[in-house]
């Protein structure tokens, strides 16, 4: 070895590139150093390769350098255009937006319609058959037609009037007073009186159908003062007319019971809508039985064990009805299968 | 790749993407570890065009090292490119200041580093390389720089240029060698 070192070791190409390279043991660096520092010739040699390599190097790195420009070059616009869809997310809000506000608009304005007729409809029930639902519909349509208050007011007025009309006509004024009253609260009665709900009656052993109304009672102000006078006043009231009647079962007409209870019995959604009732409405329940009619009256609060009564039922139209019970006078509008229900009756005797 | 994603990826993940010889990586760290490095050039008299330069600068280095394989992880690798970035930076402002107080004597060196003659010729020297490599022409120039850039082993550059075996590029080497020689004595 130390033969080579004499012989200008930088000869060996592999060995001078090495040691630029850093690829030589510390002994043999230090052994090739130890000649480096006395031949001219072999620094020379070693400072050329140095150069070389440098050279390399640097080229390496600079090529390196210009190939990342042109990459971070062709990146950045790619940056903007791919990265940053605003417009499109933009668009798609303001399209939810505007069907989202629609949507609340148009239940807003459901709503408004229905309260502004005074109406408060429940949804059908499920159970109700699409020819229900359609009449029910065709019943709302109606019950946007109510008169204005101002109606209202008057043929209040021609109520009290013909209650002061000659006695005579007394029992056919109070009739028509209450079909007209339940003509005017109608619309809510007839809707109301659509919903049916069918029950299982244990005692007949077959499925029964029940049908909610709400009727509108008037009452007959001469029965009414007689019963609530004391016997001084009795006597300088003014007698009850002979023609106020009793009315009996007739042959033709279907049988009627009527059972009353109170308001607490009945079901939460029922005492709800009767809150926003007038105070002459009554919701009533009623179940046709083989024979006739019950009706189940709901109103006041007596504590007072049901009581059956039997009541005369008045056809006045074709859905209009009148329950005789005592002095009252009760009007209901019936849903059209309770109707389609009478007429059968009707037929039938 | 968005800038994002590379904060998922792990360090190991990265560097072994920058082994397989990916430069898209590079273009990925770049963008992560700007906004660092042009704060820090700010804070220090540079320029925006600095901050550029120096970061591609630290990013070629960090490939340099990482194929070699002389690359020790000791730190994370935005802690590595900014800790690069540093140095080079203080190194060119001293160079800067070199430059102004050897006015009078070129050859007079400052703490114990090069003279700024001696880095003007290492300059011209590393140009007058590059202008051969460029007529040298393929595959010795590729060669040459898997070799001395990249220290790549024969083994590898056999396979990567497609020679048969290890030998054959060691062979090839030594005649690029002689090639590009010739030619530095020519410019």
């Amino acid at each position: 070895m130390s033969e080579t070192v004499n012989k200008h070791w930088t000869r060996d190409a592999d060995l001078l590139e090495r040691f630029v390279l850093h690829r030589v043991d510390e002994v043999e660096r230090t052994r090739l150093e130890t000649h480096l520092m006395m031949c001219e010739e072999c620094q020379s040699a070693v400072k050329n390769e140095q150069m070389l390599v440098l050279g390399l190097k640097r080229a390496g790195q600079e090529e390196m350098k210009a190939r990342l420009r042109e990459r971070l070059a062709a990146a950045e616009p790619q940056k903007i255009t791919v990265h940053v869809p605003w417009m499109r997310i933009a668009s798609v809000a303001a399209v939810v937006v505007i069907l989202v506000g629609l949507g609340i608009y148009n239940r807003w304005f459901e709503k408004e319609q229905l309260s502004t007729s005074e109406q408060l409809i429940e949804p059908p029930r499920e159970r109700d058959t699409s020819a229900e639902r359609r009449q029910i519909e065709g019943q709302r349509d109606e019950a946007r037609n109510v008169p204005r208050a101002s109606e209202l007011q008057r043929r209040d007025q021609a109520l009290r009037q013909s209650r002061e009309s000659p006695a005579g006509e007394h029992d056919v004024g109070l009739q028509r007073d209450a079909v007209e009253a339940m003509k005017l609260q109608a619309p809510a009665a007839a809707i109301a009186g659509a919903e049916k709900e069918d029950t299982f009656d244990a005692a007949e052993g077959v499925a029964r159908q029940q049908f909610w109304v709400e009727g509108t009672v008037v009452t007959d102000p001469h029965k009414q003062m007689a019963a609530e006078s004391t016997p001084s006043m009795v006597q300088k009231a003014k007698p009850v007319s002979p023609t106020v009647r009793v009315e009996t079962q007739s042959a033709s007409s279907p049988t009627v019971t009527v059972v009353e209870r109170s308001l607490d019995q009945l079901p939460p959604l029922r005492q709800q809508r009767q809150r926003a009732l007038a105070k002459q409405q009554v919701q009533t329940l009623v179940e046709p039985y083989e024979v006739g009619y019950r009706f189940v009256l709901y109103r006041g609060s007596s504590q007072k064990g049901e009581v059956e009564q039997t009541a005369v039922l008045r056809k006045i139209s074709e859905d209009s009805v009148v329950v005789i019970l005592g002095n009252e006078q009760i009007g209901y509008r019936l849903p059209p299968m309770l109707s389609r229900h009478l007429q059968q009756r009707s037929k039938e005797r | 790749m968005s800038p994002s994603l590379s904060l998922v990826q792990s360090d190991e993940r990265i560097l072994q993407r920058i082994r397989d010889g990916d430069e898209e990586t590079l273009v990925l760290l770049y963008r992560v570890n700007r906004r660092a490095v042009e704060a820090f050039i700010g804070r220090n008299s540079g320029t925006s065009d600095d901050a550029d330069d120096l970061l591609q600068e630290a990013l070629v280095v960090l490939w340099e090292r990482v194929r070699s394989g002389r690359f020790e992880q000791r730190a994370q690798l935005s802690t590595f490119l900014y800790a690069t970035v540093k140095n080079l930076w203080f190194r060119r402002l001293a160079r800067k200041k070199r430059e102004i107080a050897t006015e009078l004597d070129p050859e007079q060196t400052w703490d114990g580093q090069q003279s700024a003659l001696e880095d003007l010729v290492d300059d011209e020297a590393a140009a007058r390389v590059q202008r051969a490599l460029r007529v040298i022409g393929e595959p010795c120039r590729s060669l040459l720089l898997l070799f001395y850039w990249e220290e790549r082993s024969m083994e590898e550059i056999a396979a990567a240029l497609g020679f048969a075996n290890a030998d054959t590029a060691k062979a090839k080497k030594y005649q690029c060698k002689k090639m590009l020689e010739k030619l530095l004595k020519e410019i």
